[in-house]
């Protein structure tokens, strides 16, 4: 077959260009140590969460192993968010926090506006994001995935608060790790 | 000294032109008239200078929109409001009330909510401002006032400042609407006018003079054989000549090609880097897991 | 019937015997003709109800005007804008033009008049049914609505009508691909040991394509959401269903981009008065869409729970190969082009471009959707990009992107084409060709307004799908730029778009109701030679089953576990219980 020298050319280019995507993600992942959203969150009754193990109360709770790890259980319903949408969430700063999101009804989002914090909230599945928050500050939380009529009204917030200021969390010990 | 039209529970209003959604809403009959009873001080509706008996409706919920209806709402003392729900998923929450009142709200507090057709009622005899709120939707918006007073004046017939945000008033609106409209449709006729006239080139013919209309362009002299069809079945244009020469494997050589090729691999590995690293791994608290 | 076919293929016309002007194709190929009009009438209706709907959201979301429908209603319009461009404008324009195609490169007419009206029929009362469910919505006090969205996600649950349109719209398209694979194998009892002509392969791998993805959103809507709508089952495993619905949702967008291809490879070399640079690359390119465009879909759910990052690994590097085909194609194409524009006497390394045919609606419709891609294409690899997608999913950002990818490379490029189509299939000359001229560059700069402010909505946190995007708790901080610029050039180039839309109507209407077989069509069909033919393709291009099978496998690998263990927990379970929107 007869391929002209530039297009032989361009086909290896666009395979560097390809060759440099794939391994830029993979240095996200592996070196970056970006970890997606996946399946160890487990998974619950969307209609009682709390009941399995995998999920518990909302809200915020502290680390069994880990002074400095948090883990917030957060539900999503049809428009807001527990904890976030009546009470902000609350989290010092210089610790890792690890969001465990569940929906009990549609699909919602849970995005930390301009981070990279970005899951969705599956009924029957719990979503699980690990964070570093090493600065205070103040962030949105915003539904992103539609869930009806009043999905634009669906936010939340999310306190960083200086490590001083941090009263601790509701309640106090979650079994280790996940 | 003209009686207000009052009779909330007996009269519902037609669905008002106002600017506005696609919902009905419950409208409260006014006079123009009715708004002069302040100068008397006294409220002169024909049923009594409190309002006991009177029940006015406030809609929750309406069309599914996340708003009470009315929003603000001025009674006298011993009028009682029924609440009733539209759509599904709300609650009274009361976040106010003058000292001595002792509305509650809906039963089992912000957690517990209520589904259409549901009613909460309750007679306001408190003079005073009481603040409400719907739990669910506190954060879009969904809240309402109540002002109980022995000169409550008629409640605005616009009393629902359900629009949605910043629908504001009707009349700025309709205006943009209607120069937005009228601005398309301006624009598509004098285009049409402009340049809708225009035939495509003849295949054969250099720069044909433009025809109007749709009148085809006659057949030149010197081309006898081209077929031209008058209601019959319908003939494609010449193949030019240079569509069915051969043509040399090799004798072109895309540089054009490769050159804004080169430019385009810089620009997206460039752009790909910027993204990844600055926008995206530079970016706020770090995600490990 | 078929009538005696022609021996005019894609080979050159023999000008010792054939004239060089032929019966135009609607008297030509009338059957095919008949089924491309019809295709197009109702494409071009969806595509400007559909426009219609997308200013009424980009006015509303910008908070520009929200008089005209409340913020409930936008999710309402949202799906009609959805499902009418994205479903039944791309696909029934693609219906029309591989009918087209099919006939004209095999030279014959579709065989089965009767099954070709089944499928169109078919596909139209679908449409219908789902559109009627949609509008129901915007009418208050009835019960039909199906405010779900195009993607129709569960447990959102919209009126049963919504449902069995769409299945049997879908079943309309499967026979549609069946019409033109009967054709191709008469053709091929007559020419044994032909190679296929290349139009005639696009259309086969494109169906071939379309019958492995549909799989997916047919098992989706018949054994989940419609007996769920009905009331035969009481709830449905969200992430099952959704996981079906990407199954199909990625390959659907190559089922939108490659009638556009079909238009670039074919067709633009000849309106730029160049010839194909290579055939045989054209085939590759088809076959790689055939083999890889299924395997990738969890690429549109990074962001779930439940599936394995493994899985999500996978399907980032498929996605990433999946780039080879496209920046294959960009080669050819403009190496096609601009052997046109150096025939016309251009010049220079980047000057060649002036000597091109911009006056000529079809080509710059094409030309500028062909640059439209290449920065939609971009945005797209961000989206690929597994852990980077975190920046952006479900924000502005992704809107952005598919109004350059399906918004203007596939819709702009089907309105070019068909300035150069339609009269061909209507035997009517083109009319308002003033207003064809200047609308592909109308469409090109709505488009540069809209979609580069959403792109940069979306990287502040914006996010899509959402009626009023503005916030009590917080305020967006975007990176370059400010939110109120922003939310202008989203109404502005919106508001260009629905005009470009507009124009474009007015170009077909007032083609469709000129008077017909008057002069003669001032296009001719003729597609030159390529410069590098058909027979340098090696014959295993040709062999489909290979590829169909290697398909099929590929998709196994990527699906296979994930769904069984889906399945394995419950297919109904973890259950949800519907929920009306």
């Amino acid at each position: 077959m007869h391929v002209h020298k530039f297009e032989r050319a361009w086909l290896v280019a666009s395979l560097l260009l390809i060759v440099l995507f794939v391994g830029t993600v993979t240095y996200g992942a592996v070196g970056a140590g970006f970890g997606m959203v996946d399946d160890e969150g487990g998974q619950v009754d969307p209609d009682n969460p709390t009941a399995s193990d995998n999920f518990r109360e909302p809200g915020v709770y502290a680390d069994a192993d880990d002074e400095d790890h948090y883990h917030v259980y957060v539900e999503a319903w049809r428009f807001q968010f527990t904890p976030g949408s009546q009470d902000p969430i609350r989290v010092p700063a210089g610790s890792t926090v690890t969001f465990h999101v569940t929906s009990t009804d549609v699909l919602h989002g849970f995005q930390v506006v301009g981070t990279n914090i970005n899951t969705m909230a599956t009924p029957g599945q719990v979503a699980t994001v690990t964070a570093e928050f090493d600065d205070p500050g103040e962030y949105g939380i915003v539904c992103n995935e539609y869930c009806g009529g009043g999905h634009h009204g669906m936010e939340g917030t999310l306190v960083v608060v200086p490590q001083s200021e941090y009263d601790g969390p509701a309640t106090n010990t979650t079994v280790g790790g996940n | 000294m003209e009686p207000r039209q009052w009779r909330a529970q007996s009269q519902r209003s037609p669905p008002s032109s106002a600017a506005g959604g696609s919902t009905t809403r419950r409208r409260f009959v006014s006079t123009a008239a009715g708004v002069t009873v302040g100068a008397t001080g006294a409220v002169a509706a024909q049923e009594g200078t409190t309002g006991d008996g009177q029940t006015v409706e406030v809609a929750v919920g309406p069309g599914g929109d996340l708003v009470f209806d009315p929003e603000t709402l001025e009674i006298p003392p011993g009028t009682t409001v029924r609440f009733v729900w539209e759509s599904d998923l709300h609650n009274v929450v009361v976040d106010g009330q003058p000292d001595d009142a002792d509305w509650s709200g809906t039963a089992g507090g912000p957690g517990e909510t209520y589904d259409t057709g549901h009613e909460h009622t309750h007679t306001f005899d408190v003079e005073g401002t009481y603040e409400y709120y719907c739990a669910p939707h506190r954060s879009s918006g969904m809240t309402g006032t109540v002002v109980v007073s022995a000169d409550a004046t008629v409640p605005p017939a616009d009393a629902g400042g359900a629009e949605g945000d910043a629908g504001g008033g009707g009349g700025a609106d309709s205006l943009l609407v209607t120069a937005v409209g009228l601005g398309l449709t301006a624009a598509v006729v004098a285009a049409v006018y402009r340049y809708g006239w225009k035939s495509p080139p003849e295949p054969n013919a250099p720069a044909s003079p433009e025809t109007a209309g749709g009148v085809p362009a006659r057949q030149r002299d010197d081309e006898p054989e081209l077929e031209v069809s008058h209601g019959g079945p319908m003939y494609e244009a010449e193949v030019p000549e240079r569509e069915l020469e051969s043509v040399d494997n090799d004798a072109f050589d895309p540089v054009g090609t490769g050159t804004l090729l080169v430019g385009y691999f810089l620009l997206v590995a460039l752009l790909w880097l910027f993204m990844y690293f600055v926008e995206f791994l530079g970016n706020g608290p770090e995600v490990i897991g | 019937m078929a009538h005696a076919h022609d021996t005019t293929t894609d080979t050159d016309v023999d000008a010792e015997t054939e004239p060089r002007t032929k019966l135009a194709f609607v008297d030509r190929y009338p059957h095919a003709a008949r089924m491309a009009r019809l295709s197009l009438g109702v494409s071009f209706t969806a595509l400007t109800i559909g426009a219609v709907f997308g200013i009424v959201q980009a006015l509303h979301r910008t908070d520009v005007f929200r008089g005209l429908i409340s913020s409930v209603d936008y999710y309402s319009v949202l799906t009609g804008h959805g499902v009418l461009l994205a479903l039944f404008f791309t696909i029934f324009f693609l219906t029309g033009l591989f009918s087209w195609g099919t006939a004209r490169s095999l030279g014959m007419d579709l065989q089965y008049p009767r099954l070709s009206l089944l499928w169109f029929t078919m596909m139209l009362g679908g449409a219908i049914m789902t559109t009627v469910a949609i509008l129901g919505g915007l009418v208050g006090g009835i019960p039909f609505e199906a405010d779900v969205l195009y993607t129709f996600y569960a447990p959102l649950e919209a009126h049963p009508l919504f449902y069995a349109g769409l299945a049997i719209w879908l079943v309309g398209t499967w026979l549609a691909g069946a019409d033109w694979i009967l054709a191709y194998r008469a053709w091929r009892d007559d020419h044994p040991d032909e190679r296929t002509p290349l139009q005639a392969f696009m259309v086969l791998t494109t169906t071939l394509m379309w019958y492995i993805a549909t799989v997916g959103v047919a098992v989706e809507v018949l054994v989940f959401l419609l007996p769920l709508s009905l009331g035969l089952i009481d709830s449905v495993d969200p992430l099952l269903t959704r996981t079906l619905f990407w199954y199909f949702g990625h390959p659907v967008v190559y089922f939108w981009l490659m009638p556009a291809y079909f238009a670039w490879y074919t067709v633009l070399p000849k309106l730029s008065g160049g010839r194909l640079f290579s055939d045989p690359l054209a085939r590759i390119v088809f076959v790689l869409f055939l083999l890889l465009s299924t395997p990738v879909g969890f690429h549109h759910q990074y962001a779930d729970p439940g599936i394995p990052e493994g899985f999500k690994f996978i399907a980032m590097s498929n996605t990433m190969f999946l780039l080879l085909p496209s920046f294959l194609t960009a080669f050819t194409v403009v190496a096609s082009i601009e052997y046109g524009a150096r025939r016309r006497g251009g010049k220079g390394l980047v000057g060649w471009m002036k000597a091109l045919p911009w006056a000529n609606p079809a080509f710059a419709g094409c030309a500028l959707a062909g640059m439209m891609f290449a920065a939609g294409g971009f945005s797209g690899i961000v989206n690929a990009g597994m852990n980077i997608n975190s920046l952006i999913h479900n924000t502005l950002w992704v809107p952005g992107h598919f109004h350059l990818t399906v918004g203007t490379a596939s819709a702009l490029t089907m309105m070019a084409i068909s300035y150069w189509l339609y009269p061909q299939i209507t035997g009517k000359r083109l009319q308002f060709y003033g207003l064809a001229q200047i609308q592909p560059y109308v469409w090109f700069i709505g488009m540069v307004l809209m979609s580069n402010a959403m792109h940069r909505a979306g990287l502040a946190g914006v996010p899509r799908r959402t009626a009023e995007p503005q916030y009590q708790g917080f305020d967006f901080a975007p990176v370059i730029g400010g939110m109120g610029e922003m939310r202008l050039q989203i109404a502005l180039g919106g508001s260009l778009l629905t005009l470009g839309a507009l124009l474009f109507a007015t170009v077909m209407v007032g083609t469709y109701v000129a008077e017909r077989g008057v002069g003669r069509l001032r296009v001719s069909s003729h597609l030159p030679d390529p410069i590098s033919g058909p027979e340098d393709a090696p014959r295993v291009l040709d062999n489909l089953k290979l590829w169909v099978a290697i398909a099929v496998v590929l998709v196994l690998i990527a699906y296979s576990f994930p769904l069984y263990s889906m399945v394995a927990d419950g297919a109904l379970n973890p259950g949800a219980s519907p929920v009306t929107p």
